[in-house]
C-alpha cells in the first residue's frame, strides 16, 4: 500500500502504563508547543479491555493527540502449513481492526518476526531466517493484513540473536526483498541496527546504506543493555535490545545519518522499562535531543529548498535527483573509532527549537546524570566497535 | 535446506521443552534461541508475579519451576494480556499442575484463591461500556427497576477466601497457611465508582437478592420474591423491605446498581 502520501507526525513516545499520567500532565501543560506530537500504543493491550489504562487512552484521544499502533503479535513471519491458507489469529485481527478504526490509525506496524506458531504464542519476538522463502512468506502475510485492515503496514527490522546457521541472504538484502515483494512501508529501528551490528560484527552505516531507505516511514530510537546470558544454557550475547536505557549517542548519530538520506513521517523514542531511574524528565531530555537533530535537519532542508527554487529556473534542474543519495559517502569508509569520535559533533541540538515549558529547567538538572550514563555506554560501545575496526 | 514451516515447528518443540530435531535446528541454534526463551520466561515470571501476588506468596518456593512448567505445558493461545493471565489461573487449577506438584503440600484453597485473583484482574480491566449507570436517585420506590452493572462476579467458595485474602494481604508474617478450614462463603466481587475492585460477603438472603439483580427486576417484584422465598411474616415485611432498600442504596453508592 502506498505510504508516500502519509502526513508528517513528528516526534512521539510510547503510551505506557508507568508514564501515562506524566504524559497527560505534560500535554496539558505544554498545549501548543510540545516535544510529544503523537503517541504510540501497543494495541494488544487495549483490545476488549477497560479500566484505568483505557480511561487514560480515551483522555488522550479526546485531546486529539494522534495515536499510532505498533503491535507485537501479528507474527508476520509465521509460515502456514498450506501456502494457500494463511494462518492468522482472527480473534486478534478483529479486535485490532475495531481499535484501528476507533483511533483512526494512519498506519500500523509490527516486527519482522514470528511470535506465534499455529495457535501457540511465545511471548517473544523470534527472528525469521534470511531466506528467499521466508521473504515470500512474510510478503504474503503483509499483503493479506493490508487488505484486511485497509491501512498501510510497516514492518520493523528486529534485533536478532540467531541466524539459524543459514546465510542464504544478507540481512539488508532480505529486508529489501520483503519491501519489494510486499510493497509496504518500513519502520527502521536504529537501535536494532546498532545491537545487531555489535552482536554480529558489522558496521552500521554501510548496512544502512544498503537498505532501501526510501521506504522508511517511521523510525524507532531505543536504548540497549550490555550483555545478557541465557539462564537456560548460559549462552551470552554482547548487547540486548532492552528498551530500558537512554538512547546511546551512537544511535543518535545513526539517526542523524538516516534522516539526512530520507524523509520520515514519524520518530519514536522507545522506552518500555526502567522508567524510575531518570523518570519522565529524563525521557523529556532525550526527546529534546532527538528533536534537536530533527530540527537541524529541517533547517538545512529549508535552505536546500531555497537552493532548489533557484535551480528550478536553471537548465541544470534535471541533475537534481529526487532519489535519496548517500550524502556522506566518506562516512562509509570511516573506521569504527571515528564513528565514536565524531559523536559529539553529530548530536546537534538546536536550543531555539525547544519549546519553553516549565519542565525544562528541571530536565536540565538531570543532564549530567544522563550524560554520564551515556558516556559509560559509549565507552563500552567504543570497545566493541574498535574490535570490529 | 529445511522449509520455513519445518524450522518453525522445531522452534515450537524447543520452546515447549521438547527435543527439537538437531538436523533442522542445530544445537548451536538452540543455544542461541535460549536467549529468547529466557527472556520469555522472565516476562511471564514478572507478569504472573504482579498479576497473582497472593498466589506467589504461597507458591514462592516453587515459583521458578511453576513458571517453566506453565510455559511448557499451558502455552498461550492468545496475544491478549488478560487471556494469558486467565490461562495461568486455569493452569493453577488444572490436574496437570496438581499432579506435577503433588508432593508440595499446597493449600487446598489454592485454586479458589487463583480464581479470586483472576476475577480481580478481569474486573479491573473490564470494558467501560459495561459500567454505564443510567440513574442515580437517592431513594428507591416500588416501581423502580433495578439491575447490577456487568462489572461484577459472584463466587461460591468452599473456603473463606475473604479471610485468606485479608490474611495474605496483611504485612504480618504468614505462619500457617493450612490454618484455614472449609467454610463456605459467597462473594460478590465488583469494581466501584473509583475503579477499585472490592467485594461484599453475601449471606443467603443477600445472595438471593443479588442473584435476582443480575438480570434486572422491579423493586416490587423483588420484595415479593424475597418474602415468598424466606417466608417473611406480614408484620416483618416493612422491616425486611427497609433492609433490602438499605442494601440496594449501598450498592448504588458503590456504583454497581443501575
Amino acid at each position: 500500500m502506498l505510504t508516500n502520501k502519509l502526513k508528517f507526525y513528528g516526534l512521539g513516545i510510547g503510551l505506557r502504563d508507568e508514564i501515562q499520567k506524566d504524559i497527560l500532565n505534560y500535554l496539558e501543560a505544554s498545549s501548543t508547543q510540545t516535544l510529544i506530537q503523537w503517541l504510540e500504543i501497543i494495541p494488544e493491550n487495549y483490545i476488549n479491555n477497560g479500566g484505568l489504562p483505557r480511561k487514560h487512552f480515551q483522555e488522550v484521544l479526546a485531546k486529539g493527540i494522534p495515536l499510532i499502533p505498533h503491535g507485537v503479535n501479528l507474527s508476520i513471519g509465521s509460515a502456514p502449513q498450506n501456502k494457500k491458507r494463511l494462518e492468522f489469529d482472527f480473534y486478534l485481527l478483529k479486535g485490532l481492526k475495531e481499535l484501528f478504526q476507533e483511533i483512526k490509525a494512519p498506519w500500523f506496524s509490527d516486527h519482522l518476526v514470528n511470535s506465534r506458531i499455529g495457535s501457540h504464542y511465545f511471548q517473544e519476538l523470534i527472528p525469521v531466517p534470511f531466506t528467499k522463502e521466508a521473504a515470500e512468506v512474510v510478503a504474503n502475510n503483509i499483503k493479506y493484513l493490508e487488505d484486511y485492515f485497509q491501512i498501510p503496514f510497516l514492518f520493523e527490522n528486529p534485533s536478532y540473536y540467531t541466524t539459524y546457521g543459514l546465510r542464504e541472504l544478507r540481512e539488508q538484502t532480505f529486508i529489501n526483498l520483503v519491501l519489494e515483494k510486499a510493497r509496504c512501508g518500513f519502520l527502521l529501528d536504529i537501535n536494532n541496527v546498532l545491537v545487531n551490528s555489535i552482536n554480529h560484527k558489522y558496521l552500521p552505516k554501510p548496512f544502512l546504506d544498503d537498505l532501501d531507505l526510501r521506504k522508511v516511514v517511521q523510525v524507532h530510537l531505543g536504548g540497549l543493555k550490555r550483555g545478557y546470558t541465557s539462564k537456560l544454557t548460559g549462552h551470552s550475547i554482547k548487547v540486548l535490545d532492552s528498551h530500558s536505557e537512554p538512547v546511546s549517542d551512537v544511535a543518535l548519530d545513526l539517526f542523524s545519518y538516516v534522516i539526512k538520506k530520507t524523509k520520515v513521517k514519524a520518530v519514536l523514542l522507545e522506552r518500555d522499562a526502567n522508567f524510575s531511574e531518570e523518570g519522565f524528565l529524563g525521557l523529556l531530555y532525550e526527546l529534546k535531543q532527538i528533536r534537536g537533530i530533527m530540527d537541524s535537519k529541517y533547517d538545512s532542508e529549508e535552505e536546500s529548498e531555497t537552493e532548489k527554487t533557484k535551480l528550478a529556473t536553471n537548465p541544470t534542474e534535471n541533475i537534481i535527483s529526487t532519489e535519496p543519495v548517500a550524502l556522506e559517502t566518506e562516512a562509509n569508509n570511516r573506521t569504527a573509532s571515528s564513528l565514536i569520535d565524531n559523536k559529539a559533533a553529530n548530536v546537534n541540538i538546536n536550543p531555539a527549537a525547544i519549546p519553553s515549558t516549565s519542565s525544562i529547567p528541571a530536565i536540565m538538572a538531570d543532564n549530567d546524570l544522563i550524560k554520564n550514563q551515556l558516556a559509560n555506554d559509549l565507552d563500552f560501545l567504543n570497545e566493541e566497535l574498535s574490535d570490529l575496526g | 535446506m529445511a522449509k520455513l514451516y519445518q524450522i518453525q515447528q522445531e522452534i515450537k518443540k524447543y520452546f515447549m521443552g521438547k527435543t527439537a530435531d538437531p538436523k533442522i535446528l542445530s544445537l548451536q541454534t538452540q543455544k542461541e534461541l535460549s536467549i529468547y526463551k529466557s527472556l520469555a520466561l522472565e516476562k511471564i515470571n514478572i507478569t504472573m508475579k504482579q498479576s497473582f501476588p497472593l498466589c506467589f506468596k504461597i507458591l514462592k518456593d516453587y515459583w521458578g519451576e511453576i513458571i517453566v512448567d506453565f510455559y511448557h505445558n499451558f502455552p498461550s493461545k492468545s496475544a491478549i494480556y488478560l487471556q494469558i493471565t486467565k490461562n495461568f489461573s486455569e493452569y493453577l487449577k488444572s490436574l496437570k499442575f496438581k499432579m506435577k506438584f503433588r508432593n508440595a503440600n499446597f493449600p487446598k484453597w489454592l485454586n479458589e484463591l487463583a480464581e479470586y485473583e483472576w476475577a480481580e484482574l478481569d474486573l479491573f480491566n473490564f470494558h467501560p461500556q459495561d459500567l454505564t449507570i443510567t440513574q442515580r436517585k437517592k431513594d428507591l420506590s416500588e416501581g423502580d427497576y433495578v439491575k447490577l452493572i456487568k462489572a461484577h462476579k459472584i463466587f461460591k467458595f468452599d473456603y473463606p477466601i475473604s479471610k485468606i485474602v485479608e490474611h495474605l494481604n496483611s504485612k504480618r508474617k504468614i505462619y500457617n497457611i493450612t490454618f484455614f478450614k472449609k467454610q463456605k462463603e459467597t462473594l460478590l466481587i465488583f469494581r466501584d465508582k473509583q475503579d477499585k475492585v472490592r467485594y461484599f460477603l453475601l449471606s443467603p438472603g443477600s445472595y438471593f437478592l443479588v442473584d435476582n439483580l443480575r438480570y434486572g427486576i422491579g423493586l416490587g417484584d423483588l420484595y415479593e420474591k424475597f418474602t415468598d422465598k424466606f417466608n417473611i411474616k406480614e408484620k416483618e415485611r416493612l422491616d425486611t423491605n427497609q433492609k433490602i432498600q438499605t442494601l440496594l442504596l449501598n450498592f448504588r453508592q458503590q456504583g454497581i446498581l443501575t
